[in-house]
């Protein structure tokens, strides 16, 4: 055949290709190709990347990409292993053995060892303010490079989940103590992540270049464990605080990547043909505390007249443009091992039963003192819920607060060991909470509920789901005790909250998971 | 005069310590809890307490105060709650860039202020005078923050000749720091440029009409060198007291327009750090201020003296 026949049978093929509707031939996937730079709209400034002593969320999503935990989450939030390669437990649950990988290096050159585990642990037990999540640690010894083992002083399933969790990641020793000894703490990050620090301007910019020596682990990919492929020469993060600008700034091409779309300009965008806004169901819920020390909230039936007056799809509407998720439970849909049949069921609005409710609680219209914040979110929440609310015959006086004000007023209890003095507080959670544990117990124990809510039954549930290993039973003390907590109303779970991502079409294999869980590897361009 | 100057930087002294003392109080009067700020919705009251210990915020307040003021003698700030740094090196890093931003916006309103102010009251009661009046009222009606959406909008997303936020520093080259500090000098600099040129025109209108001038005048001298060498150096007092004053406020209010256009200064500083509780910060970037604030006043003052022979040997 010749040259020129060829190419008349190609252009041929190419045009049924194009022509012949549903395609005989298969669409190609895109292969991911290596190279570029990726540069990211942070909604805040990074205050600190120290993961010993850093609380704050927009450093976590940075350090990601370069510190790596033993064990870590998947996309379905179960922990698959990172670091450690494979663990063992004793029989009576004291000790842990793990395994670690062969090879890793961190981005100084040093090799990744049992050693640094060891200093890293030690070190967050001494300064971390998370170091309660660690506290059932007893002893770490270093076994051989390549093992480490963790005695603890009780067993229970949340050792492994502050294991895996974002402060728990692992910092080589060496390198460490030379900085802390230089700083006080850690100004120049070095992980074993796929990507490392190459310069970090204070509230200007965080550049990250693919780290040459990382060897990926075998597993396909999912949220933070798996194989991680840095397709990106560069990951550039550029902190932008304003909104309006941020998304701005995507829309003029100056950022290729924008975290946490405020709902209302997710609509703007998504009009843009050639900007893809993916949002997700995500695992932050926002919720009404009540104040049982106070008349009327002490009243059940006035807290389930509550519960039962609100539309959530309204109030998804007023929230989150309808691109939240409704849900009455602790679990979010998003974290799918731990739902079950149970969890599905939530409050129905029910006009009759609030009648009856009010009069059974003895409400006359009083005033119930709302205590919120003048964040956005805050806002739309409030303002809906209490027109919803007048509706039903109920009288809402919204106590609004700056954030951090608010943060007080709503935690009065833990901060000064004083009951509430509002009715109904507002939280819109922004937590990585992995196991339910972290919403059962943190939430509605009588030791740390925030309106002072006491029963002994629901106690008795959690301490039992917090104390047994096995999966299956702890799921079914979790179902109990949302029944429970549907009876009583201690406080109301209203939404999940979406998250929101936009970029141009041109960036592939783009994830949206918790923003404690962000990630650019696996994210190429196809420019 | 050096015994005024020795007077007026001991009373800096005293308003350090005012300062001091009214800030660290009523930081500790709002509502607010660092501790919870930092570890967020999912604390536990064990958590907090933990880290309130961390912190130092479980002592008394004035046995705090007692301590922060022993170290602030000795130079020494503390260290930001949120990024554990030293609060002086917070500082330093931030305050050029503000301080940048300040004298830049400074020049752009001098530079459009002084010739339209001395226009309009050269020509009082023309239509430049109308014209310029009117425009400068605007200038003081319009929020900063608005001129700087519409200067956005204008110059980097319709025109795309500037870019649309961020901050570069010298070392990256001067057109490039320029390229990045003009729109945010001139959302400034024109709300400043509009009160500046009317406090011109008044006192240029006060002085034209003096005897001194008309003389200048009959001796044969330029209109130019009259207006610029003469008229305009006896006017220059109040312009100063205003440019001074302008320019502390300047560097204090700069925080909307460095949100804004996301520049890495001492007023984003400052409203992150009130909103976290960040004590020591917050305390630390306030008595700064407030010495930038009172050395500028004294440097008006001294220029009284440079500016007019009365005070000088007066």
């Amino acid at each position: 055949m010749s040259q020129q026949m060829a190419r008349a049978v190609l252009a041929m093929l190419l045009l049924l290709s194009v022509t012949v509707p549903g395609g005989w031939t298969a669409p190609v996937a895109a292969q991911p190709k290596k190279g570029g730079i990726l540069r990211v709209g942070l909604y805040n400034d990074v205050t600190s990347m120290d993961p010993g002593t850093s609380t704050n969320v927009p450093g976590i999503r940075v350090r990601n990409q370069i510190y790596e935990t033993l064990l870590a989450w998947d996309k379905d939030i179960n922990l698959q292993p990172m670091l450690a390669d494979h663990y063992d437990v004793s029989a009576d649950g004291l000790t842990y053995t793990f395994a670690l990988r062969r090879g890793v290096k961190f981005h100084d050159g040093s090799a990744f060892s049992a050693e640094d585990v060891k200093f890293t642990f030690e070190r967050l037990l001494k300064v971390s303010p998370r170091k309660s999540n660690l506290a059932m640690i007893e002893q770490i010894d270093v076994v051989d490079p390549h093992t480490v083992r963790f005695r603890l002083k009780q067993a229970g399933p949340l050792f492994l989940q502050g294991v895996a969790l974002w402060f728990s990641q692992i910092t080589p020793k060496q390198n460490t103590e030379q900085q802390l000894q230089k700083h006080g703490q850690i100004l120049e990050p070095v992980g074993t992540g796929p990507y490392k620090v190459a310069d970090w301007k204070r509230g200007q910019e965080i550049r990250l270049v693919r780290f040459g020596d990382y060897i990926p682990r075998p597993e396909p990919a999912s949220g933070l464990a798996g194989q991680k492929i840095a397709y990106l020469d560069e990951v550039l993060y550029v902190p932008i605080k304003d909104n309006k600008i941020r998304m701005l700034s995507l829309e003029q091409g100056e950022v290729d990547y924008v975290q946490q779309v405020p709902p209302e300009e997710a609509e703007r965008l998504a009009s843009d043909p050639a900007i893809e806004v993916k949002s997700v169901p995500g695992t932050n819920w926002s919720a009404l505390y009540f104040n049982a020390t106070l008349k009327p909230t002490s009243s059940k039936a006035m807290r389930q007249a509550i519960a039962l007056s609100i539309d959530y799809d309204e109030l998804n509407k007023a929230a989150f443009w309808g691109r939240g998720t409704v849900n009455n439970s602790l679990i979010p849909e998003a974290q799918a091992a731990w739902r079950t049949p149970e969890h599905k069921v939530g409050f129905k609005p029910d006009p009759q039963r609030v009648k009856r409710l009010l009069q059974e609680a003895g409400y006359q219209g009083e005033e119930l003192i709302f205590q919120t914040s003048n964040e956005p979110v805050y806002d739309l929440i409030a303002q809906n819920l209490q027109a919803q609310l007048k509706r039903a015959g109920i009288n809402i006086k919204l106590n609004v607060l700056e954030s951090a004000a608010h943060g007080a007023s709503l935690y009065i209890r833990s901060s000064q060991n004083k009951a509430p003095t509002w009715h109904i507080g507002l939280l819109v959670s922004m937590a990585f909470r992995p196991d339910p544990d972290m919403h059962y117990y943190t939430r509605g124990h009588s030791s740390a509920h925030v309106g002072l809510w006491k029963n002994p039954g629901y106690d008795a549930l959690v301490e039992k789901a917090r104390a047994v290993q096995n999966f299956s039973e702890r799921r079914r003390l979790y179902a109990q005790a949302h029944k429970l907590l549907l009876e009583e109303v201690p406080f109301i779970v209203l939404l999940d909250e979406p998250y929101i991502d936009a970029y141009p079409k041109s960036v592939k294999g783009a994830q949206v998971l918790d923003p404690h869980m962000d990630i650019f590897w696996g994210v190429w361009l196809a420019k | 005069m050096k015994l005024y100057i020795a007077r007026r930087l001991a009373g800096l002294l005293f308003v350090w310590v005012a300062i001091a003392t009214v800030v660290f109080s009523l930081l500790r009067f709002i509502p607010g809890d660092p501790a919870i700020v930092l570890l967020g919705s999912e604390a536990t009251p064990q958590q907090l307490e933990e880290l309130r210990v961390q912190l130092g915020l479980t002592r008394s307040v004035p046995a705090q105060f007692v301590e922060w003021m022993t170290h602030v003698l000795r130079g020494d700030l503390g260290s930001s709650l949120l990024s554990r740094r030293p609060v002086v090196d917070e500082i330093q890093e931030r305050l050029p860039r503000s301080l940048e931003l300040a004298a830049l916006a400074t020049i752009v309103s001098l530079l459009i202020a002084i010739p339209s102010g001395v226009i309009a009251a050269v020509r009082r009661g023309t239509v430049w005078d109308q014209g310029f009046l009117s425009i400068a009222l605007f200038g003081i009606c319009i929020p900063s923050f608005v001129l700087a959406l519409l200067l956005i909008f204008l110059f980097s997303v319709e025109l795309r000749w500037l870019p649309l936020r961020g901050y570069r520093p010298w070392s990256d080259g001067l057109l490039v720091w320029l390229r990045y500090l003009t729109l945010p000098a001139l959302a400034y600099g024109l709300v400043q440029a509009a009160e500046l040129a009317r406090m011109t025109r008044s006192a240029m209108v006060e002085i034209v009409g003096l005897d001194f001038v008309r003389t200048a005048r009959s001796k044969g001298l330029a209109e130019r060198t009259v207006l610029y060498r003469h008229a305009l150096r006896n006017a220059l007092i109040p312009i100063v007291t205003l440019v001074g004053i302008n320019l502390g406020v300047l560097l204090t209010s700069t925080v909307v327009i460095e949100y804004i256009f996301g520049i890495p200064g001492i007023g984003s500083l400052l409203v992150d750090a009130i909103r976290n509780r960040d004590y020591p910060v917050v305390q630390g970037v306030i008595l700064a201020i407030a010495t930038i604030y009172t050395i500028l006043n004294l440097l008006v003052d001294l220029s009284y003296a440079y500016l007019d022979p009365r005070i000088r040997y007066g």
